[in-house]
């Protein structure tokens, strides 16, 4: 499984340029935003969308017909590329987590969940990274199976645009809700309160249902790449 | 020494087109050659030998375990009609992937054919020709002593020097007893100069499976003025002209027709000819 992990890195090769770019974005929401908190939400997405590279290279050098041709069977295929995902989001989340709390400490000296601390807590953060987790198990419940399904070409926009911006204008909204709109932030900050009060049993919940998510799609994913035809 | 490749009765339908019982072996050791009109069926059965699509029926075993097997196509070597490698990819890049895969990967090998092949090994592959593309999918699949070649038309689009060179890349893989080789083509003079076995498959027919010699002395090219009307079934590729007609026959099937008709040794070139043609009759 390794060594497919690390063929599909070798595919995105032409990427890595495109892959240092996106994490230029969570930098400059830690640059113009009043919520360096977000950062980590926003390193741990555009981290793990990464992985839709490799359904991109596969269909531009037919790297899916070389993967047939090799001594591994369907299954490690598609194992590698949900382990691939979940590294990405590991290292999204690290990186945001470290952009984050020094963005915190040198840029701004304060946040606005927090207000009288200058770097975010661990709750906040841990909160956060379980959100995090959570938006990209919903983003990849749909997208992982119909790409491994149909492939880049033919499931690029229900599979890839469509989850994404769906998912971007989530965001989006959330963010510019919080910073601008009074009304909204009555209604969520009791519920973050609340959450950071319970920190880890709301994390392990959020975590725990992105775990659920993630196994939906691996399992889907593994079922609709079993019956592909090349 | 067994077959390398097993079919039997293997069936595949698609819209507009079906394998249909295609079955055939590939002993150890040959060099066969599939050959057919485009759209025949011989892409889809390399494809089914390598499980990259689904049966509908039948059996495929290669090198004695079922299609698709992993452990397996560690023994395949596979080149379609062209490599499976990225753009920016550079010789040593195929090596760092591809090199965990294969148990036997022999790196000084690898290199020796790259040198061998005039391969530069730091040049990225869009910047190769056809010709050193194709070389250095074979230099891949030399460099873990694969026992099978699936190899797709793969002297196709080269130039007759890159023809030759291919050629003799595959004529010295098979120095080894042990090795098979199944390519595609539709050069019938590749077939002459490398293929100790034929198949021909037509329409996702197998028409013909057997020894080249076999093939080329059971058919004859004949001439005339006017085929009998009785001797019309036999005629393969059948084509009339004002003056008279020729086609392919089986020499069994010679026999009746006038004494003006005039019958030539058939070749390669002139079997896989009619036979073609008249799959398109048909």
């Amino acid at each position: 499984m390794l060594n497919m992990m690390r063929l599909d890195l070798l595919g995105m090769k032409s990427f890595r340029l495109n892959m240092f770019l996106r994490m230029l974005i969570p930098i400059a929401l830690l640059l113009f935003s009043s919520e360096p908190i977000f950062v980590i939400l926003m390193a741990a997405y555009f981290m793990q969308d990464n992985v839709f590279y490799t359904f991109v290279t596969e269909e531009k050098g037919q790297l899916n017909h070389l993967y047939m041709t090799l001594p591994v069977n369907r299954k490690i295929i598609v194992r590698a590329r949900f382990l691939l995902i979940l590294i990405f989001l590991l290292v999204g989340i690290t990186i945001g987590t470290i952009l984050s709390i020094v963005g915190s400490m040198l840029l701004y000296g304060r946040t606005i969940i927090l207000p009288h601390s200058f770097v975010p807590s661990f709750n906040a953060m841990l909160l956060t990274i379980s959100v995090s987790v959570l938006i990209c198990g919903i983003v990849n419940l749909p997208s992982l199976p119909i790409l491994l399904k149909t492939g880049y070409i033919r499931g690029k926009l229900i599979g890839f645009y469509l989850p994404s911006c769906a998912m971007a204008v989530f965001i989006l909204v959330a963010t510019v809700l919080v910073n601008e709109y009074e009304p909204f932030r009555e209604v969520v900050f009791p519920i973050v309160e609340w959450a950071l009060r319970n920190t880890l049993s709301t994390s392990a919940v959020l975590l725990g249902v992105a775990v659920l998510l993630f196994a939906a799609s691996y399992f889907l994913a593994q079922r609709v790449y079993a019956k592909r035809e090349f | 020494m067994g077959n390398a490749i097993e079919i039997t009765k293997l069936c595949k339908q698609y819209t507009g087109f079906m394998l249909n019982n295609v079955s055939f072996n590939v002993p150890r050791g040959l060099c066969c050659g599939f050959v057919g009109p485009n759209g025949a069926g011989k892409t889809t059965t390399l494809k089914a030998i390598l499980g990259m699509i689904h049966k509908d029926s039948g059996e495929i075993r290669v090198l004695g375990n079922p299609e698709g097997d992993a452990a397996t196509k560690e023994k395949i070597g596979v080149m379609f009609d062209q490599p499976y490698f990225q753009e920016d990819w550079t010789p040593l890049n195929i090596e760092t992937g591809l090199k965990p895969f294969y148990r036997n990967w022999d790196s000084n090998e690898y290199q020796k054919y790259l040198s061998r092949f005039g391969l530069d090994p730091q040049k990225r592959f869009k910047d190769f020709s056809r010709g050193m593309k194709m070389k250095l999918a074979m230099a891949v699949n030399l460099s873990y002593s694969a026992e099978l070649l699936l190899l797709d038309e793969p002297t196709g689009g080269l130039d007759p020097v890159a023809r030759d060179e291919m050629l003799d890349i595959m004529r010295e893989y098979m120095i080894n007893d042990d090795r098979t080789i199944l390519f595609s083509t539709h050069i019938t003079s590749d077939l002459e100069r490398i293929a100790d076995m034929i198949v021909y498959v037509s329409n996702g027919i197998v028409s013909f499976c057997g020894d080249k010699d076999e093939l080329v002395s059971a058919h004859c090219v004949v001439r005339g003025g006017k085929l009998p009307e009785e001797k019309r079934k036999f005629a393969i590729g059948l084509r009339e002209y004002s003056g008279g007609y020729e086609c392919l026959m089986k020499v069994n099937d010679i026999g009746g027709l006038p004494a003006e008709a005039v019958t030539e040794r058939a070749t390669i070139d002139d079997v896989v000819v009619y036979m073609e043609r008249g799959a398109k009759n048909a």
